[in-house]
């Protein structure tokens, strides 16, 4: 942890919320890009954005620097989105949303452009497309484990801590996870071996 | 193949870099052997070199800076707020009361509630009763009496000039005592027979002033007008019975006559018409009366009234040739 940042927490906690709104700015990126990856729905990870960090600026004054700032905040926000997921998808068995997204297939339901990330080329597009698909289909602590590792490049370790289980833990749902989304992306790996 | 199950997991992880360096030797001497693991991490390999490393979503600047103006709103809000139990600053947590301080001071406030509330309905209640026991007394025929709280309608408080002003109704038991010819009582009568909704109260009070006339044959003139009044609004026969038998002591002067021909017209009871008749024309008639009740009374429902009526219209037709003057009367057979 940077001293800058050791100083801004510090700060936090003593109730400037200035040093709070600084904090807020050197991680609130990887906040929502979690929050995304896990929901796959744009709104849904603002409104988790939105509270995590009201939730972070709270109980800052339990942080402990035990463990990385960003890791904590990592913790809150998947916990939160994790929770949201379960909930709608509570709500989608009671509705006919579920029947909706079934029927959408490997529809995105993608935010807007400038929200994206940058795109190569119309081919990783769809790419990146399928991989959300894929993703849709894996139980929210697996969908995490993939996001941090594969598209964060996150250590076991920090995932663990992230996630708050064993590593071992992490190791058989980034297996399953991978196993899973490679029977779920077959058809576009046989496309991009035919090319 | 137990072997290739367990070192599958394995090979996901050392693609990752995940497997320390034992880990890792092992590995490379199971694929050694082992072609299908061999094939399966190349597969594995091609896959995850497909899936881009790269988050899901890349959130613009400007966008950012939205989702941050909004947050730091809502914390400023919340600051504003004061919700002071969860955000207090680490420097002054020894400030934090603990919760068996808590506890106290809320007792506190429950017993000094209490007392305040107490005081409060204390002072209120004597009050009360210094308002119920003034010494307010109100003049009532001759008499003075205390009067009784019944309810307080409106208070109006001024803060400039600090004055409050209270509206209240009082009720009271009254008992007048005194003879028929006091005024104040004679007052009370009247009011009864008008206002009572009791026919036994308005036949008592008719009844005292019969008494009364009986002894002195003439009563104030606005008592005249309401036996009148109650004569024609009355529905209770014996009452108005009792009215007319008061009537009768009277001379028939021009408001007596008045009160006994609208009797004669309008009454519903032939009795009373009858008894209006006769004491109408127990004295010398006129030709004004022929116009005044004697044609009408002769299209009457009594025969009787018809009867007389015409016979005193024709002898008071006969009477006004020149030689025949003499006032006409009935002769009542009983």
């Amino acid at each position: 942890m940077e001293n800058n940042e050791l100083d801004l927490i510090h700060r936090a906690q003593m109730g400037d919320t200035e040093a709070f709104d600084n904090l807020v700015r050197l991680h609130d990126r990887q906040v929502l890009q979690l929050a995304f990856s896990v929901l796959l729905n744009l709104q849904d990870a603002q409104d988790v954005y939105q509270e995590t960090f009201m939730k972070a600026f709270v109980n800052i004054s339990s942080f402990r620097f035990e463990s990385e700032f960003s890791t904590w905040l990592n913790r809150i926000a998947l916990n939160l989105s994790i929770n949201r997921y379960r909930q709608r998808k509570m709500r989608q068995w009671f509705s006919l949303e579920q029947k909706q997204e079934e029927q959408s297939g490997w529809d995105l339901q993608v935010p807007e452009t400038e929200m994206l990330a940058p795109e190569t080329s119309l081919h990783s597009g769809e790419i990146k497309r399928a991989v959300a698909s894929g993703l849709r289909h894996l139980p929210p602590q697996q969908r995490a484990v993939v996001v941090l590792k594969h598209l964060h490049g996150y250590k076991i370790t920090q995932i663990a801590e992230s996630l708050d289980c064993a590593e071992g833990t992490v190791k058989n749902q980034l297996f399953r996870a991978t196993r899973k989304l490679r029977k779920l992306l077959k058809p576009l790996l046989q496309e991009e071996a035919g090319k | 193949m137990q072997t290739c199950k367990k070192k599958r997991r394995d090979l996901v992880l050392y693609l990752y870099r995940e497997l320390n360096e034992a880990e890792s030797a092992d590995l490379l001497v199971h694929l050694q052997g082992c072609p299908n693991c061999r094939a399966e991490l190349k597969e594995l390999a091609k896959f995850q070199q497909m899936i881009p490393e790269q988050p899901l979503l890349d959130p613009e600047e400007s966008a950012l800076q939205m989702l941050r103006n909004a947050l730091s709103q809502k914390i400023r809000t919340r600051v504003k707020r004061s919700v002071r139990g969860r955000t207090w600053p680490l420097a002054f947590s020894f400030l934090k009361p603990s919760p068996v301080y808590q506890v106290g001071f809320a007792l506190l406030l429950v017993v000094l509630g209490y007392l305040f509330g107490r005081q409060s309905v204390q002072s209120e209640q004597a009050n009360l009763q210094k308002l119920l026991t003034t010494n307010q007394q109100i003049q009532v025929a001759n008499s003075e009496i205390d009067p009784l709280l019944a309810s307080v309608e409106k208070i109006k408080y001024d803060p400039n000039s600090g004055v409050v002003e209270i509206y209240y109704t009082t009720v009271n038991d009254i008992e007048l005592k005194g003879n028929l010819t006091s005024p104040a009582v004679q007052q009370m009568l009247r009011r009864a027979m008008l206002e009572e909704n009791n026919p036994t109260l308005r036949l008592h009070a008719v009844k005292a002033l019969k008494y009364l006339v009986e002894d002195q044959p003439s009563l104030k003139p606005e008592l005249v007008s309401t036996l009148g009044s109650l004569l024609n609004s009355e529905q209770n026969l014996g009452v108005r019975l009792q009215i007319l038998q008061i009537l009768k002591n009277f001379p028939l002067n021009a408001s007596v006559k008045d009160i006994l021909i609208k009797v004669l017209l309008y009454d519903p009871d032939p009795a009373l018409r009858i008894e209006a008749f006769t004491e109408l024309t127990k004295q010398g008639l006129s030709q004004q009366d022929i116009g005044e009740f004697l044609a009408a009374a002769q299209n009457d429902s009594s025969e009787y009234i018809r009867f007389h009526s015409s016979r005193l219209i024709e002898q008071l037709r006969q009477n006004s040739k020149p030689d025949q003057t003499a006032p006409v009367k009935i002769m009542r057979k009983d």
